[in-house]
């Protein structure tokens, strides 16, 4: 009864998320041992630091690709293996790195005095890892619970901003009531099904005659803390406070990284264990609130002033797109559902590196739009790439957003949802005004004052130029990766 | 072969602007001439080696794009794109000679706008991928936006940049849905296969008005033309010049391409409601240029009436009508860019667009006069010119098609001569108001091929004619075969 033999697989499968544990403790060390001083902090640590963790999350995408084991469940079947979880761990690794690598400067001149911070963003990789691998409806919660603790106390870590102490706040308050519906869903599932394993569910709602009212409700629950967790309406209240509050490094870990690994647990619930519950209730229930995120989206993004909240409500946008994919109920909605989530991540990215940018050369600690006014002056071809950018997510051609949101408009026509789809296009071009209001800021007026002139730092340069040249010519060889996206969509519906 | 050349040189051109530093202004002028000159003569090949005797697309492309959903770069021209190749590639080295003399900073971007955008408007022509068709029709907005805002003259230009940019985006939002529609239910989007398939009356008239949004903001057709007086307005010279010459033909070419390609029934069926929206189109918008105290305002007016004239020509069914469009629309290209040209000669000299200011030009500056009456001229259909050809068959086969309409479309040519006189009346003649220099050797250069061209298609339009018989009559008989 040797433990090898039994859970041979699932240790060789596991090995990531045992190698990011173990560097966990290893990064706790290095940051306790050597950060006896306050000096010692700024001078050698934090570069140590980001460096250790650079290194950590770079193995860990190394171990992630590498995955020998094919598509099977693991440890007692809480936890899978297969297309969509070895490379959607690549994409939030890549993601994690991309926030490392750009938040060396920007810790330096924050003044954020504490190690514990690389800490966390491993713990972070781990718990989403582990949160793309679950395949049972208490690993889940567990792993969503790690991984929001971790996220409140990031939002609270500038000790002096009441902004920060507010967004953590309503963060850790709203958060926890999602958890606790979570929660009580999964109970009503247990109550109705008897088994809290995706797999087995997905063989017992095959040939349901009808459910019961508290399966619905139960569902409703599950679904519900799921996409308050993203962001989408009508539970998108503390979205625009979190994001503006939050350090500006945080928030380009919020913006950027969770959505990825929550989506990925909705399209297991949605896709492989209720998927036969699709024409009564998933189709409605997604298009609402799809529609309702686009409309909330693109209405209080057109009364934003300040850079933050507005990014924070574009995505809450963005979330409604998703929703939109996710309602067709076929391969092309898992499809376009992946390509958006991957595109997004990426545009994501780029703007809140700009943020931070902005952040460091900005003297106080909101950022309006009379901040941004001198970008073509001081940064031309920057300027450009964050002109691109924003075009990219107001869908024009021929960049890359322009195609995520053809895909999600080639599932949605599909299924015939006609309606929905003008819908989507209306808001598509009201949102627009906003994307093209702030390229106006950047291009079209004149700064009344002096304004600094500060160059990208090493990182956030890396980042950016590795990022535009993906998303502005995607358009050029997009083979690869309607491929990859294929393969693994093919993989969840079977 | 060709047409990849013609990509790769303009490609090689935005490359090269990129690398050179922005402070040899000179030199970064000269390159980015010396790229379009050399793109206008590879196209001139392209009118040799026509082929006038198929209707078959020719100098076809092949490029691989997605083959997984059958969607692929393929590049063609026929006797109804090649024309507005031409022109297109004609346009852009002669806007680039306008702006010579351009002042303000930023001279890098404005170039690499420029030349990103002939690269677009080439791509748009030649696809015969309908989804790369929609790509680059929108992809013509990023690079306008920002010549509209950035290089306008006043403060104005923002709201003439959101307009543009929203009346477009909107329209093409919905055709966006129809493009998806077509790819689902046809499985691919190559307008080969297209051009094959019939779809059923009811599809047919949905998508057709699903395209219709999309091409009538272009255009522009009556409700949705407000963006093209502020855009021409606020754009610098040479943003006028393109958007007039080449972003109008935009629309037309759509419909001819797409909506008369794909959709016949639906064409006959809503025949009667373009007819209305171009003839109220062409009577109101006459009527309100004749009210404009703001130059460019007056002939951006004159060119929705133009265009709507083309419509009328597009939808009349029958094979004079279509021929007479296209070369309206190149006429009208050669025209309208000229007297945006001329109006920017003019500004050049006196930084004002005010008809009040300019008078008695005649005495000091004759031969910029000679050339301003020829245009004026042209812009009102005088025989001899091309545009009279033009007018003259379009007024004939809507006369074919309904005599109502065409009556109410003749009177463009009346309100013309009244508008352009006028105009041309209250700028050349009275009393001196405004003195200096004449025309000199470049702007000279500039007006020189397109006064060649408008007498050129004036006088022998069979030349170009014969290179659309093929093309027209096989896109014409689809739509009679009813």
């Amino acid at each position: 009864m040797k433990f090898s033999i039994f859970f041979q697989n699932d240790t060789i499968a596991f090995l990531p998320e045992l190698f990011l544990a173990i560097s966990i403790l290893v990064v706790l060390m290095h940051g306790s041992f050597l950060g006896l001083s306050a000096a010692a902090l700024y001078t050698y640590l934090t570069p140590s630091m980001i460096r250790l963790t650079s290194i950590i999350l770079f193995i860990s995408a190394f171990l992630v690709v590498n995955n020998p084991i094919e598509s099977q469940t693991l440890w007692n079947s809480i936890f899978i293996t297969d297309h969509l979880s070895v490379w959607l761990k690549l994409f939030v690794v890549l993601g994690l790195f991309a926030c490392v690598s750009v938040s060396e400067a920007y810790l330096f001149s924050v003044r954020l005095r504490a190690f514990e911070f690389f800490f966390f963003i491993i713990s972070i990789c781990l718990s989403l890892c582990l949160l793309i691998s679950s395949y049972d409806l208490l690993s889940i919660y567990l792993n969503i619970e790690f991984m929001s603790l971790i996220f409140y106390v990031l939002a609270t870590w500038k000790k002096n901003s009441y902004f920060s102490a507010e967004a953590g706040l309503k963060y850790f308050i709203l958060g926890s009531v999602a958890s606790v519906f979570f929660l009580f869903g999964a109970s009503l599932i247990y109550f109705s099904m008897g088994t809290t394993n995706l797999g087995s569910l997905s063989l017992l709602t095959e040939n349901l005659a009808g459910c019961s009212p508290l399966f619905y409700l139960g569902l409703i629950c599950l679904i519900s803390a799921l996409l308050f967790k993203l962001g989408s309406a009508p539970y998108h209240m503390w979205i625009a406070d979190v994001y503006e509050g939050a350090p500006t490094i945080v928030s380009l870990i919020f913006a950027s990284v969770p959505k990825l690994a929550i989506f990925v647990v909705v399209l297991r619930l949605v896709y492989t264990s209720f998927w036969c519950l699709f024409p009564v209730f998933w189709e409605d229930f997604f298009c609402l609130c799809g529609l309702f995120s686009l409309f909330i989206g693109c209405v209080c993004g057109l009364g934003e002033t300040k850079i933050k909240r507005l990014l924070a409500f574009s995505s809450v946008g963005h979330v409604g797109f998703l929703c939109l994919g996710l309602a067709s109920g076929s391969v092309e909605g898992i499809q376009s559902v992946l390509f958006y989530l991957l595109i997004y991540m990426l545009t994501a990215i780029f703007l809140w590196v700009y943020v931070l940018h902005l952040d460091l050369t900005s003297d106080n600690s909101f950022l309006t739009f009379s901040d941004v006014i001198g970008l073509v002056r001081s940064n031309p071809v920057f300027g450009l790439g964050i002109a691109l950018m924003i075009f990219s997510l107001a869908g024009v051609p021929p960049l890359g957003g322009f195609f995520a949101k053809l895909n999600i408009f080639v599932s949605v026509v599909d299924s015939s949802y006609y309606l929905v789809a003008i819908f989507a296009v209306l808001t598509s071009v009201v949102s627009a005004f906003y994307y093209i209001r702030l390229i106006k800021i950047f291009y079209f007026e004149k700064a009344e004052d002096w304004f600094y002139f500060a160059p990208l730092t090493k990182g956030a340069a890396f980042c950016v130029v590795i990022i535009g040249w993906t998303v502005i010519f995607f358009m050029l060889s997009p083979n690869l990766f309607y491929l990859l996206i294929y393969k693994i969509a093919i993989g969840l519906m079977i | 072969m060709l047409l990849n050349s013609l990509f790769l040189l303009l490609i090689i051109g935005v490359f090269g602007l990129i690398i050179i530093p922005a402070e040899h202004r000179l030199l970064l002028r000269q390159f980015s001439l010396l790229i379009t000159s050399l793109v206008f003569i590879l196209s001139l090949f392209l009118w040799l080696g026509f082929d006038h005797s198929t209707s078959k697309f020719q100098f076809v492309v092949h490029n691989l794009w997605l083959p997984l959903s059958n969607i692929n770069l393929v590049l063609g021209i026929d006797g109804i794109s090649l024309f507005f190749l031409l022109l297109t590639t004609l346009i852009f080295p002669l806007c680039l000679l306008a702006s010579w003399t351009f002042e303000k900073s930023n001279l890098k971007i404005y170039l690499i706008s420029f030349l990103s955008m002939e690269l677009v408007l080439l791509l748009v022509f030649t696809s015969l991928d309908l989804l790369f068709f929609y790509i680059f029709f929108e992809a013509v907005l990023i690079p306008m936006f920002l010549v509209i805002g950035i290089y306008g003259s006043r403060q104005r230009k923002i709201r003439a940049a959101y307009m543009f940019f929203l009346y477009t985006l909107l329209g093409s939002l919905f055709m966006l849905i129809g493009v998806v529609y077509i790819y689902l239910s046809v499985g691919s989007t190559s307008y080969e296969v297209l051009s094959i398939t019939k779809f059923s009356n009811y599809n047919q008239r949905w998508l057709w008005l699903a395209f219709f949004a999309s091409f009538a903001a272009k255009v522009p057709m009556l409700p949705v033309h407000i963006w093209l007086p502020e855009a021409h307005v606020e754009a610098p010279t040479a943003g006028s010049v393109i958007l007039a010459g080449i972003l109008l033909k935009l629309g037309s070419y759509g419909f001819l391409r797409f909506s008369l390609g794909l959709f016949p029934q639906a064409c006959l069926y809503f025949t009667p409601f373009v007819f209305s929206l171009s003839v109220l189109g062409i009577v109101y918008t006459s009527l309100t240029a004749i009210r404009q105290t703001d130059l460019k305002r007056l002939i951006a007016y004159t060119s929705v009436a133009h265009m709507n004239l083309v419509m009328i020509g597009i939808f009349s069914g029958t094979v004079i009508g279509v021929e007479a469009a296209i070369l309206q629309s190149l006429s009208h290209g050669f025209v309208s860019s000229a007297l945006f040209l001329i109006i920017g000669v003019l500004y050049d000299r006196w930084h004002t667009r005010g008809v009040n200011y300019y008078g008695g030009l005649t005495h000091t500056m004759p031969i910029f006069i000679i050339i301003f009456l020829f245009f004026t001229m042209a812009n009102l259909g005088l025989p001899g010119t091309s545009s009279f050809v033009g007018e003259f068959l379009l007024l004939v086969s809507a006369f074919d098609a309904n005599t109502t309409a065409c009556f109410f479309a003749a009177t463009s040519m009346i309100l013309g001569g009244v508008y352009s006189l006028w105009l041309f009346n209250r700028i050349a003649y009275g009393n001196i108001k405004l003195v200096g220099c004449d025309l000199n050797y470049r702007e000279f250069v500039i007006f020189l091929p397109l006064l060649l061209g408008t007498v050129f298609m004036g006088l022998y339009p069979n030349i170009f004619f014969s290179a659309m018989h093929a093309s027209v009559s096989n896109l014409v008989w689809v739509e009679s075969w009813v």
